[in-house]
Parts: structure tokens; sequence; C-alpha cells
């Protein structure tokens, strides 16, 4: 009686962490949930201001 | 071991049934769709953000751009908005709250679309030419199906198969999107895998024969119709990236007025050797834009 108890009990848990395994698979929908990061790094992956980067040639549309 | 509640159990099954119902209906990328996808050309544009009430503030006063929240309509859920920008009445982007999408790190940028044809098809490319799925493709209804990948150098983009066709060519209009661009550490390598994704074909372009650099450009041509373009990061730190261009009179007149709405001046207003001129900022999330005088021969 007392393993049946707790193999009901471990059921009854698995089946809460299913749920919440399907209840992540929401974010799913999220197209750009799973982007992760990205290129601009927050502020830290360049340097602006006036002067910087005289050099710098910027592309753009040419026809 | 403590006894679950069962309300605990009604409760999970209740949010399960709830998620799979849950569906997401984004109007169209264009209120006049063509009928016809354009492979290749970039058709939408998404302004990933962790804060959305200053980017709008940024680029309604800068470019007079207008935004309408669908969040709620589009049911993406009590905690994510999604918002439609419009320039002159017509779509032209959108913009999404970055923070409802419980990132663990800051992923603010634009991230453009490219139209395909087949977006099944162009994932399963997109593995075997070096790049990485990060979305598969997702039905958002009128707007289509949208995967989200990374192309071999890392660079994010959306592909996106409409449903019911693309926008129509047109003339980029003052303050709207004038161009599309990828800033990336391997124009040979990134081209081959946008020929193979896209057919687009690739063509050098000799933007300054001063400079050796100037050989590097690639346009991404399909048909006669040049779609993309690509040449090498330009700037250091900065990972390859999508970068998407607006038209300007006056991109030192832009500037000017950028750090007071909360963005910064990366590359500050300068002539281009093909004509006009060129600058690149960001808004107060860091995603970044650049804007270019058009056409060619406007120079300030």
């Amino acid at each position: 009686m007392r393993k049946m108890n707790m193999i009901i009990k471990i059921a009854k848990l698995t089946a809460l962490l299913a749920a919440c395994s399907s209840l992540a698979a929401c974010d799913d929908v999220r197209v750009y949930g799973s982007v992760g990061y990205s290129s601009y790094n927050g502020y830290g992956g360049y340097h602006g201001g006036p002067g910087y980067g005289t050099s710098v040639r910027v592309g753009g549309r040419i026809y | 071991m403590k006894k679950l509640p069962i309300w605990s159990g009604i409760v999970a099954a209740f949010l399960v049934t709830a998620c799979a119902t849950l569906n997401i209906d984004l109007p169209p990328v264009t209120d006049t769709p063509t009928g016809e996808r354009l492979p290749g050309k970039i058709i939408w544009r998404d302004l990933l953000t962790h804060d959305p009430a200053g980017s709008q503030r940024f680029y309604e006063e800068l470019f007079g751009w207008e935004f309408e929240s669908v969040g709620n309509a589009a049911g993406l859920g009590s905690n994510s908005t999604y918002t439609l920008i419009r320039h002159n009445g017509n779509l032209i982007g959108g913009m999404i709250d970055t923070i409802a999408l419980n990132n663990r790190n800051d992923i603010s940028q634009w991230v453009v679309s490219m139209s395909v044809e087949d977006i099944d098809a162009g994932v399963a490319k997109i593995t075997v030419a070096g790049g990485k799925v990060m979305t598969p493709p997702t039905d958002l209804q009128r707007r289509g199906k949208l995967a989200v990948v990374r192309d071999a150098e890392g660079a994010m983009l959306g592909l996106l198969q409409t449903r019911d066709g693309d926008p129509a060519d047109r003339e980029p209009e003052a303050d709207g999107f004038l161009w599309d661009e990828l800033w990336t550490t391997d124009v040979d390598n990134a081209a081959a895998f946008y020929e193979d994704i896209a057919g687009l074909e690739a063509a050098t372009f000799d933007v300054d024969e001063n400079q050796e650099s100037g050989a590097t450009y690639r346009l991404l041509n399909a048909g006669d119709k040049p779609r993309v373009g690509i040449m090498p990061n330009p700037l250091e730190g900065l990972g390859p990236v999508w970068v998407s261009y607006l038209r300007v009179d006056s991109p030192a007149a832009i500037t000017a007025r950028v750090a007071k709405l909360g963005g910064r001046v990366i590359v500050e207003a300068r002539p281009r050797p093909l004509g006009g001129e060129v600058a690149f900022i960001a808004g107060p999330s860091g995603a970044g834009i650049a804007l270019q005088t058009w056409p060619l021969e406007q120079r300030n």
C-alpha cells in the first residue's frame, strides 16, 4: 500500500513536471525568444562620438 | 513527500491547453500585397528593443514614424507587445518589447526579414551552408511563415514566406527604408551563402577604385535588380550584422539631434565616394541604423 502511494505521488509529480515543460514550449511561438544576443552587445561593442573612426567607410545603396 | 494539491494539476492542464491554442496572427507586411514573392528582397524589419517607449519617441521625433500597438490583438499574450511601425501611413516594420521575451542578454537590434519562396527549403539550406536555425518556421497567419536564422558568419536575419505576396518595389521615401547591407567578416563566404539560400547572384562593385577595400563590396542581385549589399565590417568590435539604411535629406541634421533623444552617433555624417552622405547612429536601446542621402547625385 505504501509502495502504491509512492508510485501515485511520483506519477502526479511527473505529470506536473510534464505540464510545466509543455508551458515552456509557449516561448517557441515568440519567434525572437531564442535570439540569445545582439551583434551590438548592449553598448560595449563599439565606440561612437565625434571624430570616431574618421577612416571608417560605411557603405550604402548604389543603384 | 508532501501531497500535491489537486488544483495544481487542474491549473497546469488549463495552461497547457491555453498554450496549445495560442496563435500569433500578425498583419501582412504590406497593405497592398502583390500576390507574388520576390526572393532575396528584404521585406520587413523588426526593432527588438528593451526600451520601446524611448525607441518610439526616438523614431517619431527624428523621422516622423507612426506606432500602433497590436500586442493583445495579435494573441502574443498579455506580457508581450508587438507594435506596427508606419511611415506616411504605409507599413514599414515592427517593434518588439524584448523585456517580455525573458532573454538573459540584451538582444536589442534591428532584424531584417528576407523573402523566400519556400521557407522549409530555405531553412533546410541554412544548416547545410553553415548557418544556424534559431527559430524554426513559425506560422504568423496573415503575415506568413517566419524563421529566425544566423548565417555562416553569425549575422541574424529572418526568412519570411509571405502568405499573400511581398510588397512591390518602389522608390524609397524620405525618412523611409532605402537599403539593406550585411557587415561581415568574410565577404566571399557570405556572398556564397546568400546566393545559395535566396537564389541571389553576387557581383563585385568597385566602390572606390582608390582604396583596396573598394573591391570587396558585393551586390546581390535577383536578375537585374540589386537586393542587398555585403561589405567588410567597418566597425571594430561589432559582430556580423545586417544594417538597414534610411533615406534622409541631411544625415548631419539628424545626428545633431540623436543624443538629445537618447541615442548615440557612431559614425558622424561624411561624404561617400560615390556621392551623397552617410552616417551611422544607434537608438536608445543600442540598435544601430544607417542614414544615407538619396539619390547619389544629392550632395550637401
